[in-house]
């Protein structure tokens, strides 16, 4: 391996700078479709909690704040180690970016323990969409919606966690096989985007959900 | 590409982590409309710090910088004009949000 | 300069790996072209049955072979095929892909295996809406509107819906590929103000495509999770608003009628100076009006929900806003007239489809304008108007342009040459039989003939009779093309590199081009559609 940069420039790119460009614009593209696929999301929830606003903070009030402010605080953890994973990378330390990926695959599945928990709890109250929902209090239709917005948009972050960890372990198996040097190692910056993008998306979800009925708390 | 000093990371974690807090404990708090204001203020502040800073988008090329300001501008297109309208239904001139009329 | 090569290639991309194997694993952009029109012919035949079974229902008043609820299945599988597995893949997928990385030098587009995949991830939804239809098909109209598509459907809408929504990531990655592409696989001197039009019009619909597709993706998800899980997401009963699945269905399907259009005219921008020997008319006004229409196209999605219960006061600003993108494709319209006059003009097929596709396209926008209008909208809304309107511009626009550039680029893909006599009267028949289809349509709408509906009154049959023998006319106008084509690629007499003497470095390489698309890394030192240099050297020649 005495020079990785060589070895994986691709036969259609004339110069491992325009390759790293390259892939570098791809995934910021990618990024911003995967903006716009959330903010569909936040648009459509944004509609109904105009439509509905007591429904929607009675329906917050319902969340864990503990559970959701820890949650909070993992992902950004991981999103530091990840950084930290992308400068080790970047200053050629191998032993070090093994370590900051598993550190964050780590970080990554707890956030995922607890977010199942709140799943689980939010079910055994009653409080998930569908045949599952049972509200004794007001506007049991709009609290439902409120629900449905939050099972769709935290469960499609929690399907784009999974993808990072799958992306992660990858790169976890490419540093172990030395794939990467201070020259080469565009795939970890890239996945380091994505798991940032993850990140935000996830501050955007505490700040809608968690924090409009906070100061109603039931409990 | 350049490499972001550790201090950077450091010094970025730290404010996300205090704005993550300042988020919470500001909830408690009954604002009126403006708990959510407040919320989402912050929130993009966070968003800000984790691309500038975590994501590189500070020291990125041009066009990375043309994408990113791109996507802001088609959340801003979906967002207003979609509430363009929900916002101004309730001006309706024609009787939609009046009682219904009994049928014969 | 490259030297023009005098004979075709011992070796090209077709003949350097053979076997089936090296097609289903190719990551060469010319071959996954050619392997995109495989599969949107199937597709568009396949919708083309529907059409004309649609159009043998309504030559009688009563309906001639179907009930309503066969015929209502009819024209959403005729939609749902046409647009999103012929449409929007028709031109970028299959010449786009084909001529993006030649055009500027490249050797391939920037991600060759994503490429690849955008294929196989199309068929796959392909396949998953083609289940759908075995199974009985769908009802709700190619737009899915709730809460029909939500509370009342009883048909395989999840499958349809998931076969869409799988083809719509084929989308992104082939819109992502071409953006990056466009930026960083340019060959040296080859400036954004040398670019062909063709280019800055595929960059344009790569925009669309990577900003709207996701959209169409999370609208489906509702609709399919409102299925599934009984929730109320549209249904106005459990507090939803159905009004808010056509904002998010518009603000991808809108501009979505852009990513038809868009490569139709970067076809027609290529053809146009081509055959009238002239550089295309105000180079910057059409390069911009190509990426004004797609921004400007994301901000009149509204003027489709005009009559379903929107803001008066929202409805004023659509209205606004969709006339003001009128104005570039105006533009467009008569910088290519200007590009043709006083232009020693040939009558090659190309030309043929290219000089229809402006009459047609001029005709369906202004008709575009009419429904962008509140008053008259309201009058024609939801009847034939609307179907011609968006027949003129998708099938007498795109449709066209798919086959004049074809017949353009064919030399240059197969390497042979198509019989012109042929091509001149297919291109003939499609034109006279289009008009024949699709102008009673207008007529109809105006008299008040609705859309979607499988029976009318009696007073309305000439106008359909006329539109379904204009149909079978228009449908000998496709299958001809398609047969000499396949007959000429065995059959036809090899083609010279460059046999319109055009411009553009796609003709710099033999026909067909080697793997690799160049010999060697071409350097440019001019603008395109410099006719009146190439002159001389043709003369010598
Ligand atoms: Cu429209």
């Amino acid at each position: 391996m005495a020079n990785p940069a060589a070895l994986s420039l691709r036969e259609h790119f004339r110069t491992p700078e325009q390759q790293r460009e390259t892939s570098s614009i791809g995934m910021w593209i990618f990024i911003i479709t995967e903006v716009m696929l959330f903010s569909g999301l936040f648009m459509a929830f944004t509609v109904y909690r105009s439509m509905y606003p007591q429904a929607f903070i009675e329906g917050s009030a319902e969340m864990s704040i503990a559970l959701g402010a820890t949650n909070t605080i993992v992902l950004i953890c991981s999103s530091f180690t990840m950084a930290l994973s992308v400068y080790s990378a970047a200053t050629g330390n191998r032993r070090m970016l093994a370590i900051f990926l598993i550190a964050t695959m780590i970080l990554g599945a707890a956030f995922l323990g607890i977010k199942f928990t709140e799943y689980y709890q939010h079910y055994r109250d009653h409080q998930a969409p569908g045949v599952w929902f049972d509200w004794r209090g007001r506007d049991a239709a709009q609290v439902e919606m409120f629900f449905v917005f939050y099972f769709i948009m935290t469960g499609l972050h929690a399907v784009h966690m999974f993808v990072g960890e799958g992306l992660l372990f990858t790169m976890l198996l490419r540093t172990a096989a030395g794939s990467f040097s201070a020259r080469y190692h565009t795939p970890v910056e890239l996945v380091g985007l994505y798991w940032h993008f993850v990140d935000i998306v996830w501050v955007f979800l505490f700040a809608i959900f968690y924090i409009e009925g906070l100061h109603l708390h039931h409990g | 590409m350049s490499i972001v000093s550790k201090k950077v990371y450091l010094l970025t974690f730290g404010g996300l982590v205090a704005l993550t807090l300042l988020t919470t404990g500001l909830g408690f708090l009954d604002m009126g409309p403006f708990n959510t204001i407040i919320a989402i203020l912050l929130a993009a502040t966070k968003a800000s710090l984790i691309v500038m800073f975590f994501m590189h988008a500070l020291y990125e090329t041009r066009i990375v910088r043309v994408i990113l300001a791109g996507g802001i501008i088609w959340v801003a297109i979906l967002l207003s004009l979609t509430i363009a309208d929900y916002s101004t239904r309730r001006f309706m001139p024609y009787p939609a949000n009046q009682p219904p009329v009994a049928g014969p | 300069m490259i030297p023009a090569v005098e004979v075709a290639a011992e070796r090209n991309y077709l003949n350097e790996e053979t076997g089936v194997l090296s097609w289903l694993f190719t990551t060469d952009h010319k071959r996954i072209g050619l392997l995109y029109v495989a599969s949107i012919s199937v597709f568009f035949f396949l919708g083309g049955l529907f059409a004309l079974l649609i159009r043998l229902q309504l030559l009688t008043p009563n309906g001639l072979l179907f009930d309503s609820e066969t015929y209502n299945k009819l024209f959403t599988m005729h939609g749902i095929i046409m647009v999103w597995f012929f449409l929007i893949p028709s031109i970028p997928n299959t010449l786009g892909n084909f001529l993006i990385p030649m055009m500027l030098g490249a050797k391939d587009v920037a991600f060759p295996k994503l490429n690849l995949l955008s294929w196989y991830v199309f068929n796959l939804g392909a396949l998953v809406t083609l289940y759908s239809i075995f199974r009985g098909g769908v009802d709700t109209g190619w737009t899915f509107y709730t809460p029909f598509s939500t509370t009342f459907s009883t048909t395989y809408v999840i499958a349809a819906a998931a076969g869409i929504f799988i083809a719509g990531f084929s989308s992104i990655m082939t819109g992502l590929n071409f953006i990056a592409t466009v930026h960083r696989m340019r060959a040296p001197g080859m400036t954004w103000f040398r670019l062909p039009m063709f280019i800055w019009s595929h960059y344009a619909t790569s925009l669309i495509l990577v900003l709207a597709t996701p959209i169409l993706a999370v609208t489906l998800l509702l609709v399919a999770v409102e299925r599934i899980f009984q929730v109320g997401i549209f249904d106005p009963a459990l507090g939803g608003d159905p009004v808010l699945f056509q904002h998010m269905f518009w603000f991808y399907s809108h501009p979505a009628v852009y990513i038809m259009i868009l490569p139709a005219m970067a076809v027609v921008s290529e053809l146009v100076p081509a055959f009238s020997r002239k550089p295309l008319f105000g180079y910057e006004f059409v390069a911009f009006a190509s990426i004004s229409i797609a921004a400007i196209g994301f901000l009149v999605w509204g003027h489709h929900m005009f009559t379903a219960g929107t803001s008066p006061y929202a409805a004023e600003v659509f209205s606004f806003l969709s006339y003001l993108v009128a104005v570039p494709s105006a533009i467009k319209v008569f910088n290519w007239t200007a590009t043709m006059y006083k232009g020693s003009i040939s009558w090659d097929t190309p030309m043929l489809y290219a000089i229809g596709f402006i009459g047609l396209f001029a005709i369906g926008g202004v008709t575009g304008l009419f429904l962008a209008a509140l008053g008259i909208d309201v009058h024609v809304q939801d009847t034939y108007f609307v179907v011609g309107h968006f027949h003129f511009i998708m099938v007498g626009g795109t449709v066209l342009a798919y086959l004049g550039g074809m017949h353009y680029w064919w030399p240059k893909i197969s390497g042979k040459m198509y019989p012109e006599g042929l091509a001149r009267l297919s291109a003939l028949v499609a034109f006279i039989g289009f008009i024949l289809t699709f102008f009673p349509q207008y007529i109809l709408g105006y008299l008040g003939m609705p859309r979607r509906y499988a029976v009318y009154p009696p007073e309305f049959q000439v106008w359909h009779v006329l539109s379904s023998a204009g149909a079978s006319i228009l449908g000998i106008g496709y299958i001809l093309p398609f047969c000499y084509l396949l007959w000429s690629w065995h059959y036809g007499k090899p083609a010279p590199p460059n046999p319109w003497k055009s411009t553009g470095l796609e003709w710099k390489t033999s026909s067909p081009p080697p793997k690799h698309n160049f010999e060697e890394t071409p350097v440019v030192t001019t603008g395109p559609y410099q006719f009146g240099e190439m002159k001389e050297e043709l003369d010598l020649g």
